[in-house]
């Protein structure tokens, strides 16, 4: 009686190598990177409904404008240094307002759960809005401090925007960080007093040296700690697109 | 299709559930169990909502979780506590979510003035949602819900606030969905669900206590449940002897229905157990009578 001799084959490195990584690809979901997820959102979600909130956010955006006009009209009357000082202090206003009010209706409102099940997420879209907010926020800081420089004869507009920038920056990392690890409207908004009052204290606690300070330090520091803000605040979105990955919603 | 394996969801010291192994397929099957039994918590590890503390949703096979997005596009959900925003009105509402589901507007339009229709919102398509009734506004949740035609549809006391007549169009509703996908209603109205679920699951002490058809369920108080009457000055030493699944007067007298074990008076009436029998059984409080 012949028998059938079964032949295992030799198993090769290679080959075996090769399927395991095609095995784990197939059954791994694989993350795309951050930037391709904002395009897709982009895409797939007009700003129409991103900023479905226009109406609420024109009134935000105005409250910005009446606290950067008071600056302008007070500037006539102020030391440079008194200048640069106020800028450090009101230029995360408008990214502030609009972060804040988002927070607020996106996550604290009963609306939050309904969104947190659909494709994108309130995380992602408050990811999304803010980076938006942040550059509205560069825009209309910068048209403001060239406002300023035209007609303050002591402001120097390369130092009044990388000030004005750094400001914007430093606060955005230090409020993302705070929505991230508390999740409270409470805590975030304590953390924006901290910043207010810190920055007011320095000034009228300091004297005049607060804003020397801010004239004397070298162009290229605020160069680079710009880049690191801006290197930790892409992280920090990144880190709040995916927050939901991390935690769990609810 | 969707596996909880060896689940349980802790709060601290508070577990909540405890070794939850389930498996779906296409058809509706009820969540029934009373108020903070576990319910909510399970069907927010379904949507993503919570992560388990131990163990893992499995679609398919893939870990919910590791699906991210791609498994919320399969989803339609309605939380128990259904949000909107007040100066919206249906259409803006659903098409925002819309968009959120990845849908694109074109697509979406038709599909939202279709479900507002189903759900009998269609004259009220563009009124504001500050104006609508309790009703109304659970009947939004539901068609936001169906928005992306979902494989998986979750909805969690889906019929709070509405009325008989609606409660009966949603059953047929739920009925036409099922053919095609999962749907799981978690509820503790036991009629919502007793004449539409393939399966009912049930939870008690974490854990589940039955995952079964409703004529099996039923079948667990085959010939333990009658009805009697009596008048009414013996009915509190009654109480006190039998659970009572159910007490109403006629001509002066009172009817109970009951649960007995044991050998049964030649005057009490066996009847049929319905699942409203069984979840008052499961669920009677331990000092309400006790069971011969």
């Amino acid at each position: 009686m012949n028998k059938d001799k079964f032949q295992v084959p030799e198993l090769d490195e290679h080959l075996m190598q090769t399927q395991i990584k095609q095995i784990v690809e197939q059954s791994v979901f694989a993350r795309p990177a951050f930037s391709r997820q904002m395009a897709a959102m982009y895409s797939q979600i007009s700003i129409r409904q991103i900023f479905a909130d226009r109406k609420e956010l024109s009134l935000v955006f105005l409250i910005g404008m009446f606290l950067f006009g008071w600056l302008f009209s007070m500037q006539h009357h102020l030391e440079s240094e008194a200048v640069y000082t106020g800028l450090f202090l009101i230029s995360p206003v408008l990214f502030l307002g609009f972060s804040l009010y988002s927070y607020w209706t996106r996550v604290e409102k009963d609306t939050y759960e309904v969104e947190m099940a659909c494709k994108f997420n309130v995380y992602q879209l408050m990811a999304f809005r803010m980076l938006a907010f942040s550059v509205l926020s560069i825009l209309v800081n910068s048209l403001f401090i060239t406002l300023v420089a035209q007609v303050h004869p002591n402001i120097h507009f390369i130092r009044a925007l990388m000030i004005s920038l750094t400001s914007l920056f430093i606060f955005s990392n230090l409020f993302l960080w705070t929505l991230m690890k508390r999740h409270s409207l409470v805590t975030t908004a304590a953390m924006v007093f901290g910043w207010i009052f810190s920055n007011l204290l320095l000034h009228y606690g300091m004297g005049s040296l607060y804003g020397e300070l801010l004239v004397q330090i070298p162009i290229v520091i605020y160069v680079l700690v710009l880049l690191g803000s801006l290197y930790v605040y892409g992280g920090l979105l990144k880190k709040y697109f995916d927050l939901r990955q991390m935690k769990g919603a609810v | 299709m969707l596996v909880v394996k060896e689940v349980s969801k802790q709060y601290g010291d508070f577990t909540a559930l405890r070794d939850i192994q389930l498996e779906f397929e296409t058809g509706l099957y009820g969540l029934l169990a009373p108020n903070g039994a576990g319910k909510t918590t399970l069907i927010k590890m379904l949507a993503t909502l919570l992560y388990p503390t131990k163990g893992e949703v499995l679609y398919n096979g893939n870990n919910i979780i590791d699906m991210d997005s791609s498994y919320r596009e399969l989803l339609g959900y309605l939380p128990q506590q259904f949000g909107y925003y007040k100066n919206y009105s249906p259409k803006q509402y659903l098409l925002y979510l819309s968009a959120l589901k990845g849908i694109s507007k074109k697509e979406a339009l038709p599909k939202i003035i279709e479900l507002l229709d189903k759900v009998a919102l269609g004259d009220v398509v563009n009124k504001k949602m500050k104006k609508f009734s309790g009703g109304m506004v659970q009947r939004v949740g539901i068609a936001q819900a169906l928005l992306n035609d979902p494989k998986i549809l979750i909805l969690d006391e889906p019929t709070a606030g509405l009325d008989p007549k609606e409660r009966a169009r949603f059953r047929n509703l739920l009925t036409d969905l099922a053919r095609s996908r999962l749907v799981i209603v978690s509820t503790h109205i036991v009629s919502d669900i007793e004449s539409i679920a393939n399966e009912i699951i049930m939870i008690k002490n974490q854990q589940i206590l039955y995952k079964d058809s409703v004529e099996t369920i039923c079948g667990t108080l085959d010939g333990a449940v009658f009805e009697t009457s009596m008048e009414f000055e013996q009915l509190e030493s009654f109480r006190q002897d039998h659970v009572l699944l159910s007490e109403k007067q006629e001509y002066g007298k009172m009817i109970v229905r009951f649960i007995h074990k044991e050998t049964p008076l030649v005057d009490w009436l066996p009847v049929q157990p319905q699942l409203e029998d069984v979840f008052l059984y499961e669920y009677r409080d331990e000092t309400n009578g006790t069971v011969q």
